[in-house]
């Protein structure tokens, strides 16, 4: 609790002393007059105190886990349960990732003892889990000489956790697999549907993969091979730092698109038989192992909701990603391919996704675009960012570029015809 | 303490009513044997307080709390918006203020290179050149800005319009230079 003089009256006291000096020295008792009302003021500023202040806070939310997007009402009662308060100014603690759409989350007024004061406002859910913080209170006295601060908190928490949808663009995958059958196409040749080579007969061969129809041709005995389809372990990797929470032009966050494309990504990877994980460079540590089956499809829809990893408002701290990186690398399954999503804001992100590509985990960038093009900082950045995409495609590891606009899938369209 | 300023706030109460009440009855003050010599050092005492409230009043400022605002959510730059925030305090009429300049410059430059390699398919070196030549881009700021000694300065109604203009002339030699490069960029 700050309690703080004003000083508001402190000019009124020398109007008031002038006017009585010069009262008393002229002889004009209408001048001492006034001279002693403002004095009367100012020693009133100056005797009376803020009151003590005793209140309850009550807050109750319409929605305690509201779908994204939708209005929550948010109740605050205040009850005063000591001295009467003059002048009394309260403003909620409103979780900074929510905005408010509808009515205020402040309340002036006065308050007699036992008497409760009510105001509501509306926010719109977003995802995340978002605790609101302390209200701000302040009490004045009748004057405004002396007012008091002081925090009063009650936990409320607001979960709001958007589904996955029900159906995902598929990714084009980097020809790099698991030991399991699945539907990545590989390099090498074996059992499979799709014809790859013939080679020479050896011993233990099945009979049904003799190329027969060759055998009558030349008199050659060999054997057919068929590419091996594998299925893939694919990490996510989001990009959380600080840069990741510049926003577009509408002001939405890029971090946001980026998770968004996680989701359909996952139903999509998941649906497909791979093996899906998710981690983050951002404020927490954050790492889901790669595997496949409903209750990752749940765990990952979670984490993409409410991880402090990837919360929705930046990170107070710096991230030293270069420990971050470290950790993903002894937490990456030696087979697994990444797919980092970040906006490519920096140089940093774009060579941290080459040295992955180069410790083996072949990599693909999904880049939303969020760059403007208003101020010549702003087109800056976006040809930068250009730069660096070209620099990545020159190093043989995929781009998808897309502008949130668009739906995902255009973009990952025209990564399909890029590559042979 | 509490003490003190109950007895003294009284004691004033009792004479502001008597004060008040020698307006209304002026005679009774008569009773009072109080001389002129009094009076003028009450006056005086009351001056000498004023001007000290004065004082008081211009060593301090009217303080309050600073509630936080809450409605409006987290508001975040746009990619690029930093950098401009940083060219606008850091150039002023008077020419360049603080030790950023290098790090500015050098940023156009890099991105100027990679940008002229990319667009004329030269090698890092050529456009390093060819930057250093001014002839990497039509506008004359914008070559001057990069280019080496033998770069002509803009013509002269350029330069005086940028003088006589609003914003602060290195402000407008980055702005020109960095809409080359993303000019450059756009027509590849």
């Amino acid at each position: 609790m700050t309690v703080r003089q004003t000083h508001r009256w402190y000019g009124v006291a020398a109007v008031a002393f002038f006017a009585a000096a010069g009262g008393i020295l002229s002889s004009r008792p209408a001048l001492l007059l006034v001279g002693v009302v403002g004095v009367g003021y100012a020693a009133y500023a100056r005797l009376t105190t803020a009151p003590e202040v005793s209140l309850t806070l009550d807050r109750t939310v319409s929605d305690q886990e509201p779908p994204p997007g939708s209005e929550v009402e948010v109740t605050v009662e205040l009850t005063n349960t000591g001295d009467p308060v003059f002048d009394l100014r309260v403003v909620d603690g409103v979780p900074p990732g929510l905005e408010v759409t509808e009515g205020s989350p402040r309340l002036g007024t006065a308050l007699r003892p036992d008497k409760t004061a009510t105001f509501s406002y509306t926010v719109e859910a977003q995802r995340g889990q978002h605790e609101f913080g302390a209200a701000t209170i302040l009490a004045r006295d009748a004057s405004g000489a002396e007012e008091r601060e002081l925090e009063q908190a009650t936990e409320t928490t607001l979960t709001c956790i958007p589904s996955l949808p029900p159906a995902g663009p598929s990714i084009p995958l980097r020809p790099q697999t698991a030991q399991y059958t699945g539907p990545v196409p590989t390099t090498s040749g074996g059992a499979g549907v799709e014809f790859y080579a013939t080679r020479e007969y050896r011993p233990g061969d099945a009979m049904t993969r003799v190329d027969w129809s060759r055998l009558a041709r030349t008199g050659e005995l060999s054997t057919v091979e068929f590419r091996e389809e594998r299925m893939a372990t694919v990490v996510l990797v989001l990009d959380a730092r600080q840069s990741a929470y510049r926003s577009d032009s509408e002001g939405t966050p890029a971090l946001e698109h980026a998770i968004d494309a996680a989701r359909s990504l996952t139903t999509s990877l998941l649906g497909d038989g791979h093996q899906v994980g998710i981690a983050a460079f951002g404020a927490e540590p954050c790492w889901l192992a790669p595997t496949t089956g409903e209750d990752q499809r749940a765990a990952i829809r979670r984490l993409l909701a409410i991880h402090p990893g990837v919360e929705p408002t930046p990170p107070q701290s710096q991230i030293v990603v270069s420990r971050r990186v470290r950790q993903l690398r002894r937490q990456l399954p030696a087979n697994a391919q990444v797919i980092l999503l970040t906006p490519l804001i920096d140089d940093y992100i774009a060579t941290i996704a080459g040295r992955l590509d180069a410790y083996g985990h072949a990599a693909t960038v999904l880049t939303p675009d969020i760059t403007g093009g208003e101020t010549p900082g702003q087109r800056l950045a976006r040809t930068e960012r250009g730069l660096r995409i070209e620099r990545l495609r020159g190093n043989q590891i995929p781009v998808i570029d897309w502008t949130p606009t668009d739906p995902l899938e255009q973009a990952l369209g025209i990564l399909r015809e890029r590559q042979p | 303490m509490s003490r003190v300023r109950d007895v003294l706030a009284s004691l004033g109460a009792v004479l502001v009513g008597l004060g008040f009440l020698f307006v209304v009855q002026p005679g009774l003050a008569a009773v009072l044997p109080i001389p002129r010599l009094a009076l003028i050092v009450i006056g005086l005492l009351a001056a000498v307080e004023g001007i000290r409230s004065v004082q008081r009043r211009r060593g301090s400022e009217i303080v309050g709390a600073e509630p936080p605002d809450p409605e409006f959510g987290i508001e975040t730059d746009a990619p690029g918006d930093d950098f401009d925030a940083r060219i606008a305090r850091l150039s002023t009429r008077r020419g360049w203020i603080g030790g950023d300049f290098d790090r500015v410059e050098n940023r156009l430059r890099t991105a100027a290179i990679t940008v002229v390699a990319a667009r004329y398919g030269l090698s890092k070196l050529e456009a390093r050149e060819r930057i250093e030549a001014g002839s990497w881009t039509e506008d004359p700021v914008a070559a001057a800005f990069l280019g080496g000694p033998t770069v002509p300065q803009p013509p002269l109604e350029v330069r005086l319009r940028m003088r006589l203009g609003t914003t602060p002339r290195f402000q407008r030699y980055v702005h020109r230079t960095a809409d080359a490069i993303a000019a450059t960029w756009e027509a590849r």
